[in-house]
């Protein structure tokens, strides 16, 4: 497993991302809908890196999520943890594809992440409207148009970090 | 065991790892017991927001402006005309002063309640979940805001503080479904309980006496009881109202008073009166 200075850049990353979706994105909603941008940012790290650093990097976005919500610390991490297992590992039976793969899965991660997150609170003792449901299948569909751009944007950093090998 | 079996491995042992932290935190956090941890992170982070949400107004207004200056200069023809009709009547309304100053005299002093005591704040965040309907606002325990006050907007109730660090704290808002707010309505004096709809933004009141005779547009306010609230604090106004013969409660929609997604100061409520009722507490049985 190489995590290498991944987790020192997922830290501030997420830390910044989460103040970006508290203070900033609830500004400008698509289509009425706030995007979750830590998350697709974490399901794009995944597809493209590895199951491991996505499970870490999910737990650090869910973490500073957390900060910035009424919901229990831990339970964006545990949902966003379990979203980044199953869609990497659906990956791995499916053809390579950089564009409808990242976006399907991306959908994918969002419906499991909103499930067990729904579940959680609701363990936690919240009382949950199910009427809140009602959205959830238009924020899913804008999460998978906008993760082709995260995927490239994610894609191009990740060929910049990436030393290249070179066969001698 | 082969390097693909050892991956395997210590990818499930970090799963579980990170999994049982978080379990770990959920669990101290749902029952009270890492307050400290949040003062420690969010502070910071706090500031951070602060300024953010000031740089994004900046940002929202330049986006909203006009975009060309053909716009502009009939925006700028437009709002010519206007301040001319609005000179016209302020002439007019300079005669109805000395009878209007009386009558706000007579107003004020029926809305004072100097009983109540406010702070302003500025909201620097909302909540990063898609489930709950939270606002972050820039005053803390330092500025004498603690959990369980009352927060309010120029038009009316906005919610409760849920969590409080020092620089920052957490108010749920009205339309949050684990809100509940003891309400009654203005003219028919009926009460019940007004809850949050979640996502939508609704409220529903419940609880209401099918006696009553509630009306479409009548206002619903605070009703002041459980103390938790004070009394009179308006929350909306009766939409549309849910008459069914089996059950034994009326209910009602609420179209909130206050626009939650255009929040940018709210007061909270750091005292105000409440009825003594500590005379339940004592032993007061046979």
């Amino acid at each position: 497993m190489k995590y290498s200075y991944n987790i020192y850049i997922a830290i501030p990353l997420m830390a910044v991302l989460a103040v970006v979706q508290s203070s900033i994105l609830p500004r400008f909603p698509i289509f009425g809908f706030v995007p979750i941008l830590p998350l697709l940012v974490v399901v794009a790290w995944s597809l493209l890196r590895s199951p491991d650093e996505g499970v870490l990097w999910a737990f650090v976005a869910g973490f500073f999520l957390d900060l910035f919500s009424a919901s229990p610390l831990g339970s964006q991490s545990l949902a966003m943890m379990l979203a980044v297992i199953a869609v990497t590992t659906a990956q791995r039976s499916l053809p390579v594809s950089r564009l409808w793969l990242p976006a399907l899965l991306t959908a994918a991660a969002t419906l499991i992440y909103l499930a067990v997150y729904l579940l959680l609170i609701r363990l936690a003792g919240f009382p949950i409207d199910w009427q809140i449901a009602n959205p959830l299948p238009q924020l899913t569909l804008l999460h998978g148009f906008l993760a082709v751009p995260v995927y490239w944007l994610a894609m191009t950093i990740n060929h910049r970090l990436t030393p290249r090998r070179i066969e001698v | 065991m082969n390097l693909q079996d050892l991956q395997d491995r210590l990818r499930w042992a970090l799963f579980v790892v990170l999994a049982t932290v978080a379990l770990l935190l959920f669990f101290l956090d749902s029952t009270g017991n890492i307050d400290n941890l949040f003062n420690f992170l969010r502070d910071p982070m706090a500031t951070v927001m602060s300024w953010t949400s000031g740089q994004t107004d900046t940002v929202a207004d330049l986006l909203t402006g006009p975009r060309d200056l053909p716009q502009a200069l009939a925006q700028i023809d437009a709002l010519q005309a206007r301040v001319d009709q609005l000179e016209r009547e302020n002439e007019e309304l300079r005669e109805f002063q000395g009878e209007a100053q009386i009558l706000r005299e007579l107003f004020d002093r029926a809305r004072e309640t100097p009983e109540y005591r406010r702070i302003t704040a500025n909201v620097i965040g909302q909540d990063t979940s898609p489930v709950f309907r939270s606002i972050i606002i820039d005053r803390g325990t330092d500025d004498g805001v603690f959990v369980g006050m009352p927060v309010e907007a120029a038009r009316g109730l906005v919610g409760m503080v849920y969590r409080a660090d020092r620089q920052a704290a957490q108010v749920i808002l009205i339309t949050d479904s684990s809100s509940r707010v003891s309400a009654r309505l203005g003219n028919s004096r009926a009460t019940g309980m007004v809850g949050g709809g979640g996502l939508g933004g609704r409220l529903v009141m419940e609880w209401i006496s099918l006696e009553a005779g509630v009306e479409g547009g009548e206002l619903v306010a605070t009703s002041g009881m459980g103390g938790r609230f004070p009394p009179g604090l308006i929350i909306g106004r009766v939409a549309e109202i849910e008459r069914r013969e089996a059950e034994l409660f009326q209910r009602a929609t609420v179209q909130p008073a206050v626009d939650f997604t255009a929040l940018e100061i709210v007061f909270v409520i750091t005292d105000f009166p409440t009825v003594d009722t500590s005379v339940f507490d004592a032993g007061t049985g046979p």
